[in-house]
Protein backbone atom coordinates (compact mmCIF):
# COMPACT_ATOMS: atom_id res chain seq x y z
CA UNK A 1 0.00 0.00 0.00
CA UNK A 2 1.46 3.58 -1.27
CA UNK A 3 1.98 5.83 2.07
CA UNK A 4 -0.20 9.10 1.81
CA UNK A 5 1.25 12.96 1.06
CA UNK A 6 0.17 13.65 4.39
CA UNK A 7 2.34 10.49 5.76
CA UNK A 8 5.35 11.22 3.66
CA UNK A 9 5.83 14.46 4.62
CA UNK A 10 5.28 13.85 8.39
CA UNK A 11 7.96 11.31 8.33
CA UNK A 12 10.26 13.91 6.48
CA UNK A 13 8.99 16.51 9.16
CA UNK A 14 9.97 13.91 11.83
CA UNK A 15 13.62 13.16 10.17
CA UNK A 16 14.55 17.18 10.26
CA UNK A 17 13.68 17.29 13.60
CA UNK A 18 15.87 14.72 14.60
CA UNK A 19 18.70 16.85 12.57
CA UNK A 20 17.27 19.70 14.51
CA UNK A 21 18.28 17.76 17.59
CA UNK A 22 21.43 16.41 16.61
CA UNK A 23 22.57 20.29 15.55
CA UNK A 24 21.19 21.44 18.76
CA UNK A 25 23.43 18.28 20.99
CA UNK A 26 26.04 20.19 19.15
CA UNK A 27 25.74 23.29 20.32
CA UNK A 28 27.80 22.59 23.67
CA UNK A 29 30.36 21.02 21.61
CA UNK A 30 33.54 22.23 20.33
CA UNK A 31 32.68 21.02 17.09
CA UNK A 32 33.92 22.50 13.83
CA UNK A 33 30.80 25.24 11.90
CA UNK A 34 30.09 22.71 9.49
CA UNK A 35 28.94 20.55 11.29
CA UNK A 36 26.47 22.52 13.08
CA UNK A 37 25.51 23.76 9.23
CA UNK A 38 25.17 20.18 8.29
CA UNK A 39 22.28 19.11 10.68
CA UNK A 40 20.67 22.55 9.55
CA UNK A 41 20.79 22.21 5.87
CA UNK A 42 19.92 18.53 6.06
CA UNK A 43 17.13 19.75 8.53
CA UNK A 44 16.29 22.58 5.87
CA UNK A 45 16.00 20.28 2.91
CA UNK A 46 13.63 18.01 5.02
CA UNK A 47 11.55 20.27 5.78
CA UNK A 48 11.30 21.58 2.22
CA UNK A 49 10.20 17.93 0.93
CA UNK A 50 7.82 17.64 3.69
CA UNK A 51 6.30 20.95 2.34
CA UNK A 52 5.91 19.64 -1.25
CA UNK A 53 4.93 16.31 -0.40
CA UNK A 54 2.01 18.13 1.03
CA UNK A 55 1.58 19.95 -2.29
CA UNK A 56 1.35 16.95 -4.03
CA UNK A 57 5.13 16.00 -4.88
CA UNK A 58 6.18 12.90 -5.51
CA UNK A 59 8.16 11.63 -2.34
CA UNK A 60 10.74 9.32 -3.92
CA UNK A 61 11.28 11.69 -6.84
CA UNK A 62 11.94 14.27 -4.23
CA UNK A 63 14.40 11.98 -2.02
CA UNK A 64 17.43 12.66 -4.36
CA UNK A 65 16.45 16.26 -5.07
CA UNK A 66 18.40 19.08 -3.41
CA UNK A 67 18.18 22.89 -3.38
CA UNK A 68 14.32 23.45 -2.57
CA UNK A 69 14.90 25.62 0.69
CA UNK A 70 15.02 28.88 -0.46
CA UNK A 71 11.64 28.32 -2.42
CA UNK A 72 9.69 26.86 0.29
CA UNK A 73 10.94 28.44 3.44
CA UNK A 74 9.85 31.95 2.47
CA UNK A 75 6.63 30.31 1.80
CA UNK A 76 6.27 29.20 5.10
CA UNK A 77 7.06 32.39 6.97
CA UNK A 78 4.51 34.14 4.16
CA UNK A 79 2.09 31.31 5.74
CA UNK A 80 2.77 32.12 9.25
CA UNK A 81 2.25 35.88 8.97
CA UNK A 82 -0.99 34.89 6.91
CA UNK A 83 -2.34 32.63 9.52
CA UNK A 84 -1.10 35.16 12.83
CA UNK A 85 -2.94 38.29 11.04
CA UNK A 86 -6.04 36.50 10.58
CA UNK A 87 -6.11 34.37 13.76
CA UNK A 88 -4.85 36.86 15.76
CA UNK A 89 -5.24 39.75 13.97
CA UNK A 90 -1.62 41.01 14.88
CA UNK A 91 -0.09 43.82 12.94
CA UNK A 92 3.02 42.38 12.10
CA UNK A 93 5.65 44.84 10.21
CA UNK A 94 6.89 41.98 7.89
CA UNK A 95 8.87 44.10 5.55
CA UNK A 96 11.34 42.61 3.69
CA UNK A 97 11.41 39.17 5.75
CA UNK A 98 10.36 36.23 2.73
CA UNK A 99 13.62 38.05 1.06
CA UNK A 100 16.27 37.33 4.23
CA UNK A 101 14.24 34.76 4.85
CA UNK A 102 14.96 33.03 1.01
CA UNK A 103 18.62 34.52 1.02
CA UNK A 104 19.71 32.56 3.72
CA UNK A 105 17.63 29.65 2.61
CA UNK A 106 19.99 30.09 -0.57
CA UNK A 107 23.36 30.04 1.46
CA UNK A 108 21.95 26.56 3.35
CA UNK A 109 20.61 25.06 0.10
CA UNK A 110 24.39 25.47 -0.93
CA UNK A 111 25.62 24.02 1.49
CA UNK A 112 24.75 20.36 0.03
CA UNK A 113 27.75 19.60 -2.01
CA UNK A 114 25.11 18.35 -4.97
CA UNK A 115 24.27 22.38 -5.19
CA UNK A 116 26.71 24.73 -6.59
CA UNK A 117 25.13 27.38 -8.56
CA UNK A 118 26.87 25.80 -11.66
CA UNK A 119 30.21 25.43 -10.01
CA UNK A 120 30.43 28.79 -9.01
CA UNK A 121 30.13 28.11 -5.46
CA UNK A 122 31.42 24.67 -4.29
CA UNK A 123 31.96 25.11 -0.58
CA UNK A 124 30.04 22.89 1.28
CA UNK A 125 29.80 21.20 4.80
CA UNK A 126 30.80 17.78 4.04
CA UNK A 127 33.15 17.36 1.31
CA UNK A 128 36.82 18.95 0.64
CA UNK A 129 37.22 20.99 -2.78
CA UNK A 130 39.69 22.76 -5.16
CA UNK A 131 39.05 25.96 -5.80
CA UNK A 132 39.62 27.55 -9.17
CA UNK A 133 43.21 28.36 -7.88
CA UNK A 134 43.80 25.24 -7.05
CA UNK A 135 43.86 25.65 -2.97
CA UNK A 136 42.03 22.39 -1.33
CA UNK A 137 39.40 23.40 1.17
CA UNK A 138 38.33 21.58 4.10
CA UNK A 139 34.75 22.09 5.45
CA UNK A 140 36.20 21.53 9.14
CA UNK A 141 38.50 24.35 8.50
CA UNK A 142 36.65 26.52 6.25
CA UNK A 143 34.91 29.89 7.58
CA UNK A 144 31.17 29.87 6.35
CA UNK A 145 30.44 33.60 6.11
CA UNK A 146 27.16 34.73 7.16
CA UNK A 147 26.14 31.32 7.79
CA UNK A 148 28.63 30.79 10.36
CA UNK A 149 27.59 34.02 12.08
CA UNK A 150 24.17 33.61 11.75
CA UNK A 151 23.43 34.84 15.78
CA UNK A 152 24.40 38.06 14.72
CA UNK A 153 22.93 38.09 11.14
CA UNK A 154 19.78 40.22 10.30
CA UNK A 155 16.71 38.29 10.72
CA UNK A 156 19.13 35.00 11.95
CA UNK A 157 17.27 34.35 14.78
CA UNK A 158 14.15 34.69 12.40
CA UNK A 159 14.84 32.09 10.23
CA UNK A 160 16.33 30.15 12.44
CA UNK A 161 12.92 30.07 14.40
CA UNK A 162 11.06 29.38 11.40
CA UNK A 163 13.25 26.28 10.47
CA UNK A 164 12.23 25.38 13.65
CA UNK A 165 8.73 25.97 13.82
CA UNK A 166 8.00 24.04 10.88
CA UNK A 167 9.73 21.17 11.45
CA UNK A 168 7.56 20.88 14.68
CA UNK A 169 4.21 21.59 13.20
CA UNK A 170 4.51 19.38 9.37
CA UNK A 171 5.87 16.74 11.63
CA UNK A 172 3.00 16.41 13.66
CA UNK A 173 3.07 18.78 16.78
CA UNK A 174 0.99 21.23 16.22
CA UNK A 175 2.12 24.72 16.08
CA UNK A 176 -0.55 27.10 18.08
CA UNK A 177 -0.14 30.37 16.77
CA UNK A 178 -0.08 33.46 19.21
CA UNK B 1 29.64 38.60 47.47
CA UNK B 2 32.26 40.33 49.24
CA UNK B 3 31.31 38.15 52.31
CA UNK B 4 31.68 35.14 51.00
CA UNK B 5 34.94 36.36 49.25
CA UNK B 6 36.05 36.87 53.04
CA UNK B 7 34.86 33.70 54.29
CA UNK B 8 36.61 31.94 51.75
CA UNK B 9 39.72 33.74 52.75
CA UNK B 10 39.36 32.71 56.27
CA UNK B 11 38.82 29.09 55.23
CA UNK B 12 42.24 29.15 53.32
CA UNK B 13 44.32 30.75 56.45
CA UNK B 14 42.97 27.81 58.35
CA UNK B 15 44.75 24.94 55.56
CA UNK B 16 47.68 26.87 54.37
CA UNK B 17 48.71 26.87 50.75
CA UNK B 18 45.42 24.44 49.83
CA UNK B 19 42.76 26.12 48.74
CA UNK B 20 39.25 25.30 49.76
CA UNK B 21 38.13 22.87 46.81
CA UNK B 22 34.50 24.70 47.34
CA UNK B 23 35.49 27.95 46.88
CA UNK B 24 37.73 27.41 43.81
CA UNK B 25 34.50 25.95 42.23
CA UNK B 26 32.50 28.72 43.33
CA UNK B 27 35.05 31.42 41.78
CA UNK B 28 34.90 29.86 38.64
CA UNK B 29 31.19 29.81 38.51
CA UNK B 30 30.92 33.11 39.29
CA UNK B 31 33.14 34.31 36.80
CA UNK B 32 32.02 32.80 34.19
CA UNK B 33 28.50 34.18 35.39
CA UNK B 34 29.73 37.63 35.34
CA UNK B 35 31.69 36.79 31.58
CA UNK B 36 28.63 35.09 30.21
CA UNK B 37 26.24 38.78 31.61
CA UNK B 38 29.10 40.77 29.83
CA UNK B 39 28.80 38.91 26.48
CA UNK B 40 24.99 39.06 26.30
CA UNK B 41 24.99 42.50 26.51
CA UNK B 42 27.47 42.63 23.68
CA UNK B 43 25.24 40.60 21.70
CA UNK B 44 22.08 42.57 22.24
CA UNK B 45 24.32 45.36 21.04
CA UNK B 46 25.18 43.52 17.67
CA UNK B 47 21.42 42.70 16.96
CA UNK B 48 20.44 46.11 17.64
CA UNK B 49 22.83 47.37 15.01
CA UNK B 50 21.05 44.75 12.73
CA UNK B 51 17.53 44.42 13.31
CA UNK B 52 15.75 47.99 12.74
CA UNK B 53 12.21 46.11 14.32
CA UNK B 54 14.11 45.30 17.52
CA UNK B 55 12.02 47.11 20.69
CA UNK B 56 13.66 45.66 23.84
CA UNK B 57 15.89 43.09 24.19
CA UNK B 58 15.92 41.74 27.82
CA UNK B 59 18.43 38.62 29.47
CA UNK B 60 16.88 35.88 30.74
CA UNK B 61 18.73 33.32 33.12
CA UNK B 62 17.57 29.91 34.50
CA UNK B 63 17.34 28.17 37.64
CA UNK B 64 20.48 26.64 37.14
CA UNK B 65 23.91 28.26 38.27
CA UNK B 66 25.98 26.34 35.70
CA UNK B 67 23.73 27.27 33.18
CA UNK B 68 25.80 29.98 31.51
CA UNK B 69 24.62 30.30 27.84
CA UNK B 70 23.64 33.56 26.73
CA UNK B 71 20.21 33.92 26.92
CA UNK B 72 17.98 36.61 25.62
CA UNK B 73 14.33 37.36 25.26
CA UNK B 74 13.76 39.89 21.81
CA UNK B 75 10.87 41.78 20.64
CA UNK B 76 10.96 42.47 17.66
CA UNK B 77 8.09 43.71 15.20
CA UNK B 78 9.74 41.83 11.89
CA UNK B 79 9.62 38.76 12.81
CA UNK B 80 6.72 36.03 12.64
CA UNK B 81 4.86 35.15 15.33
CA UNK B 82 5.20 30.99 16.32
CA UNK B 83 4.91 31.56 20.06
CA UNK B 84 8.27 30.47 22.51
CA UNK B 85 10.92 29.01 20.33
CA UNK B 86 14.33 29.20 21.33
CA UNK B 87 16.79 29.61 18.97
CA UNK B 88 20.24 28.08 20.26
CA UNK B 89 23.25 29.22 18.46
CA UNK B 90 26.93 27.89 18.67
CA UNK B 91 29.71 29.98 21.14
CA UNK B 92 31.37 31.79 18.75
CA UNK B 93 34.78 33.03 20.33
CA UNK B 94 35.90 35.03 17.21
CA UNK B 95 32.93 37.33 18.33
CA UNK B 96 33.54 37.71 21.38
CA UNK B 97 30.98 35.21 22.37
CA UNK B 98 32.45 32.13 24.87
CA UNK B 99 29.15 30.83 25.52
CA UNK B 100 26.60 28.89 23.57
CA UNK B 101 23.89 31.33 23.07
CA UNK B 102 19.68 30.85 23.02
CA UNK B 103 17.62 33.50 21.70
CA UNK B 104 13.77 33.48 22.34
CA UNK B 105 12.33 36.09 20.02
CA UNK B 106 8.79 37.54 19.93
CA UNK B 107 6.45 39.89 18.62
CA UNK B 108 4.85 42.78 20.67
CA UNK B 109 1.95 40.61 20.92
CA UNK B 110 2.92 38.24 22.05
CA UNK B 111 5.51 39.38 24.30
CA UNK B 112 2.13 40.94 25.85
CA UNK B 113 0.85 37.66 26.37
CA UNK B 114 4.05 36.59 28.23
CA UNK B 115 3.75 39.28 30.70
CA UNK B 116 -0.29 38.10 30.77
CA UNK B 117 1.28 34.57 31.37
CA UNK B 118 -0.93 33.47 28.76
CA UNK B 119 2.69 32.39 26.38
CA UNK B 120 5.02 31.32 29.02
CA UNK B 121 8.93 30.96 28.74
CA UNK B 122 10.74 27.71 29.47
CA UNK B 123 10.42 26.58 33.15
CA UNK B 124 12.39 28.13 35.33
CA UNK B 125 13.99 30.77 33.05
CA UNK B 126 13.02 34.51 34.39
CA UNK B 127 13.56 37.86 32.83
CA UNK B 128 16.43 39.97 34.05
CA UNK B 129 18.50 42.83 32.55
CA UNK B 130 16.68 44.88 30.22
CA UNK B 131 18.78 46.22 27.34
CA UNK B 132 17.97 49.43 25.92
CA UNK B 133 18.98 50.10 22.16
CA UNK B 134 22.03 52.48 21.86
CA UNK B 135 21.31 55.49 20.52
CA UNK B 136 23.21 57.63 17.91
CA UNK B 137 24.17 56.83 14.19
CA UNK B 138 24.45 53.21 13.30
CA UNK B 139 21.82 51.39 15.27
CA UNK B 140 19.27 50.37 12.92
CA UNK B 141 15.95 51.87 13.56
CA UNK B 142 16.94 54.37 16.06
CA UNK B 143 15.70 55.33 19.05
CA UNK B 144 12.62 53.01 20.41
Amino acid sequence: MKQSSYAWSRAYARQAQADLEAREALLGAPAPACQHLHFLQMACEKIAKAHRCLGGADPETLMHGHGFAAKVLPQVARELLRRSTFVADLQVKHVGIEAMVRQLAREVDLLAPAVDDDGRRPDNCEYPWEDAGGALHVPAEHGFGSLETLHRHRAGVTFLKIVIAAATELGGDFHFPS
Amino acid sequence: MTDRNEAGAERAQNRPGQPNPEDVFEQGRLEAHRQAVEESAALARAHYEVEPGLRAIYRLESADPNDHRIKLLEVNEQTVPTGIVPVGFPAHPASGLHYPSVVIEVTPQEYEAIQRKQLNLPTGWEVRDAYERPAGPGHAGGAP
